[in-house]
């Protein structure tokens, strides 16, 4: 039906692309709530326990992997089937080693804020929720690695790679507010 | 019996129950294990949903599409599918006028169910004392009542947008035709634990379930609080489609400036949806993890504060009335000029004000709140934001009457249900004014006086324009005429039923009737205006009654309709009716105003009929020929 | 497209990167410094820190300006 796109003047990346954005828009008002929820119940108050040298760590490991998401989809677009799979690798592992740092976190905070306290409660739902994101992002660059072992990426049909990797940024830039929500401001 | 098994509801139904009993049964060996009792309601059935839900999803056949894709297939684009057959209409089908109608079906069985609950409801408090049901039984049904009737509207709103949209724009399909399916069938299972949920022990915190009431209620609370997160999202992934249809997929010369006023609402309504959905679906996230896992947001000795809640569900709930309602005015906005054959009055200023409307509405929520505690100097702000509103929707009201200036009125029935709509939707307006200022607020809230007022802006704004759109569209949906005797009985009964059942509440509120009691004092006097409510609102429902049996012995036996029979302009109106699979076999070429009646050389789009090149037609139980 | 285009791009990736955690740790070193009063400071550098990620790495400018 490509050829029905075409002679009716469609762009069809251009509609997916608006998708997306009007979808992480939206998922945007949800962080918005989240940290919104976070200042009415706690103010600026934080533990003097929370891991800061591991925070800044894992928020450096995100950042990395916005990195590889990056260039994997730049070596896509060109058409470099091995780059993209690399980078998209490396970023898949990124991701989890981020879920690792904020398990570690997380089974410090079961002893000095445990999720039935005021910080707690904020704490755990904003880097659950978050994390839960992340794990949503892997799975769709792991789909995007999949279908990669049948299609060839390439100049005009990356739009998998694309919408994988902008969603993987979208979740690194709702961690870019999360990150001093948490654990900076006071 | 094969037919039967290939259904996509009946597979997914089977899947869901098994995926939710695997879910359950997991988790009660995993709380053994741990040393805990089995059984958990919360935790147990939490679990049963959340494995319930994909397999159910995965049997409807949601997913197929996507998995293939995963797999390197290529994926179909709008109008790759061809299938007839009444079937489809039981499974996960991409093209927008099936799942148009799904929403649709779907949306009347819901009031048909929650209607039924409010008659049952009613009884009780037709007469002061306790008749026949316990206060917490009382509570459940006009709790399901409320969020049912609710939920029911998000479909409907969602049916009419997908059913016309794509059609009055001149695409093919929406932009995301599978994930349109995906968000209709997300709102099957909703349904399912709604109905669930009286058996599971009902709840009494009413629609809104505000914490801490919320945080205690029984296992139905619980059940109400998934069904409402699935229906937020499928409401939000519609209005993403919607947005994305409306920008990319208008046909050549459809400038912003010609689509008709409902495709404008749509808009608005879509954008409202996406927006302010996630802000009620975190604040019954919230209540679910107080509830499961013992979290701290709404319990003070936790550092929690109820008023979050508030604030987070009012700020959805209260632009939520006009995702409920826009798309109605936007109906009523279509029918007037067709049945006054005049132009649409100030069509510019109507297309804006849809938005005008939006962004108002997201400044007001605190007036939900003027006796909950919030802080004193807020509440002078969100009354004069509240009172803004007067402004847009003055101008639709306004646009219609002068519409019908010197028009030439038939008063046939969708006409009549429009009329019936906007006469509501004003008395509905009207009445708000005193919940929106301070001290009146303080003494009629929740009182009838409010129960009343809402359900003049939900009749007004929803239910007799929805009905006005059946009537209206019903010929082009299925080929065949509504029943007009029928209808005019419907509308005669409906419009006298509503009068006699609401505008007594306005009275009963000032005089002292509180809302969600199944009981009142006897001694306020009460009584006998009750029994006029009760017996009026079995009057709606005896109107009901008369339209689902017109719908149905119409679609089966009506007469044909011919492809426009209320000289409409708009696009759906020159296709057949009703219309091929893919609408438009080449995209029309729009020239001019929706709305040109009766002005000599207007034109609003040329339009290449179908039929040609062994294009397919259908509708409603049409039989795939292969 | 020829492969010789993608040199810069990727190089313009590292660049934004450094940017991105310069300011990361700049906000590290403010919030865990200052003990009062410094919300306002971390919330424009997050800002400032977004927005990179979103034009250079999202090309959010693709949406009205589709060629690029
Ligand atoms: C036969 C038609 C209907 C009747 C007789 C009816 C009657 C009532 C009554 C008496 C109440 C107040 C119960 C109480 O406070 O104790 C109520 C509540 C409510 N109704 Fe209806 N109603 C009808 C149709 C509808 C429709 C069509 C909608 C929405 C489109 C709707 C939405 C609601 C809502 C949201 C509530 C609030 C429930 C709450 O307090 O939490 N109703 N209805
Ligand atoms: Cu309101």
């Amino acid at each position: 039906m490509a050829a029905a796109a075409k002679t009716r003047g469609e762009d069809r990346v251009a509609i997916y692309r608006l998708g997306l954005w009007l979808f992480m828009g939206s998922e945007s008002f949800l962080f918005l709530a989240l940290l919104f929820s976070r200042f009415y119940l706690q103010g600026v108050q934080r533990p003097a326990e929370l891991n800061q040298p591991l925070g800044l760590v894992i928020s450096i490991v995100l950042l990395l992997s916005s990195l590889s998401a990056y260039r994997g989809e730049t070596c896509a677009v060109y058409g470099d089937q091995a780059g993209f799979r690399r980078n998209i690798l490396v970023t898949i592992g990124l991701g989890f080693l981020f879920l690792v740092g904020v398990g570690i976190e997380w089974s410090e905070g079961f002893h000095f804020f445990p999720p039935s306290t005021g910080f707690g409660t904020v704490f755990f739902t904003l880097t659950g929720f978050h994390a839960f994101h992340v794990l949503t992002g892997v799975l769709a660059l792991a789909a995007v690695l999949v279908r990669g072992r049948k299609v060839q990426y390439g100049p005009g049909s990356y739009w998998a790679v694309e919408g994988a990797v902008k969603y993987w940024h979208f979740v690194d830039v709702a961690w870019v507010f999360i990150y001093p929500t948490l654990y900076l401001v006071s | 019996m094969r037919t039967l098994l290939s259904l996509g509801l009946l597979k997914g139904v089977i899947a869901g129950l098994a995926g939710t009993a695997v879910g359950m049964a997991l988790t009660m060996v995993v709380r053994s294990a741990l040393g805990y009792p089995a059984w958990q309601p919360d935790q147990v059935t939490l679990a049963g949903t959340l494995v319930g839900i994909p397999a159910y999803l995965a049997g409807v056949g949601a997913f197929s599409a996507w998995w293939g894709w995963v797999l390197g297939k290529g994926i179909e684009e709008p109008g790759g599918h061809h299938f007839w057959g009444w079937t489809r209409y039981f499974g996960a089908d991409p093209n927008h006028k099936v799942i148009g109608i799904q929403y649709m079906a779907t949306s009347l069985v819901v009031i048909a169910v929650a209607g039924i609950y409010q008659l049952i409801a009613r009884l009780e408090t037709s007469q002061p004392g306790l008749q026949f049901l316990s206060p917490d039984t009382y509570n459940s049904l006009m709790s399901l009542h409320g969020i049912m009737m609710l939920g029911a509207v998000l479909l409907g709103v969602s049916g009419m947008i997908n059913y016309l949209v794509p059609l009055m724009i001149g695409a093919r399909d929406m932009a995301f035709p599978r994930l349109n399916a995906f968000s209709y069938w997300i709102t099957v299972p909703a349904v399912f634990l709604l109905l669930f949920a009286l058996p599971a022990g009902g709840f009494d915190t009413g629609w809104t379930g505000y914490p801490p009431l919320s945080t205690k209620a029984p296992l139905g609370m619980q059940l109400m609080i998934l069904a409402f997160y699935l229906v937020g999202w499928s409401s939000i992934l519609g209005g993403v489609n919607f947005l994305a249809t409306i920008m990319k997929m208008r046909a050549p010369g459809m400038g912003l400036f010609r689509m008709p006023i409902f495709v404008w609402t749509a808009l608005a309504t879509a954008f409202l949806q996406i927006v302010f959905t996630q802000f009620v679906g975190i604040a019954f996230l919230m209540v679910l993890l107080q509830r499961v896992l013992g979290l701290g947001f709404f319990d003070p000795a936790k550092g929690g504060n109820v008023l979050l809640f508030q604030h987070l569900f009012w700020l959805y709930s209260h632009p939520a009335v006009y995702i409920f309602v826009l798309p109605g005015l936007g109906v009523i906005s279509e029918i007037v000029p067709v049945f006054s054959r005049k132009p649409l009055f100030g069509y510019r200023l109507v297309a804006l004000s849809s938005f005008g409307i939006a962004l108002q509405g997201a400044i007001v929520w605190g007036h939900h709140m003027f006796t909950a505690g919030i802080e004193e100097w807020l509440r002078i702000p969100f009354m004069v934001t509240t009172m803004l509103v007067a402004v847009p929707t003055g101008v639709k009201i306004f646009s219609w009457l002068a519409t019908m200036w010197h028009g030439k009125i038939s008063l046939d029935t969708p006409m009549l249900f429009a009329l019936t709509a906007i006469a509501v939707f004003l008395v509905g307006g009207l009445t708000g004014i005193p919940n929106g200022i301070v001290p009146t607020d303080l003494y009629i809230h929740d009182t009838y006086w409010v129960v009343a007022h809402f359900h003049h802006t939900l009749f007004g704004g929803f239910v007799f324009p929805a009905m006005a759109a059946i009537y209206f569209w019903f010929p082009k949906v299925t080929g065949r005429l509504l029943n007009r005797g029928l209808g005019k009985l419907h509308w005669a009964l409906m419009t006298v039923g509503f009068f006699v059942t609401y505008e007594p509440m306005f009275w009963l509120g000032l005089n002292g009737m509180r809302r969600r009691i199944a009981d009142y004092d006897p001694a306020l006097g009460l009584g006998p205006m009750n029994t006029v409510v009760s017996v009026a609102a079995y009057v709606i429902a005896l109107s009901m009654l008369v339209f689902f049996v017109n719908l149905v012995a119409s679609a089966w036996r009506g007469t044909r309709a011919p492809a426009n029979p209320w000289r409409s302009r708009t696009l759906e109106w020159q296709l057949s009716s009703p219309p091929p699979e893919h609408n438009f076999p080449t995209p029309p070429q729009v020239l001019g105003s929706p709305y040109g009646f009766g002005i000599p050389g207007s034109v609003h789009a040329v339009v290449t009929p179908a039929g040609g090149a062994g294009e397919e037609k259908g509708g409603l139980g049409r039989v795939s020929s292969g | 497209m020829h492969k010789s285009g993608m040199k810069p791009k990727l190089r313009l990736g590292f660049v934004v990167f450094g940017v991105l955690v310069a300011i990361e740790v700049a906000e590290y070193v403010l919030g865990t410094s200052i003990q009062k009063g410094v919300w306002p400071f971390l919330a424009v550098l997050a800002v400032i820190g977004a927005w990179p990620i979103v034009n250079y790495f999202m090309h959010i400018k693709q949406l009205w300006r589709p060629e690029e």
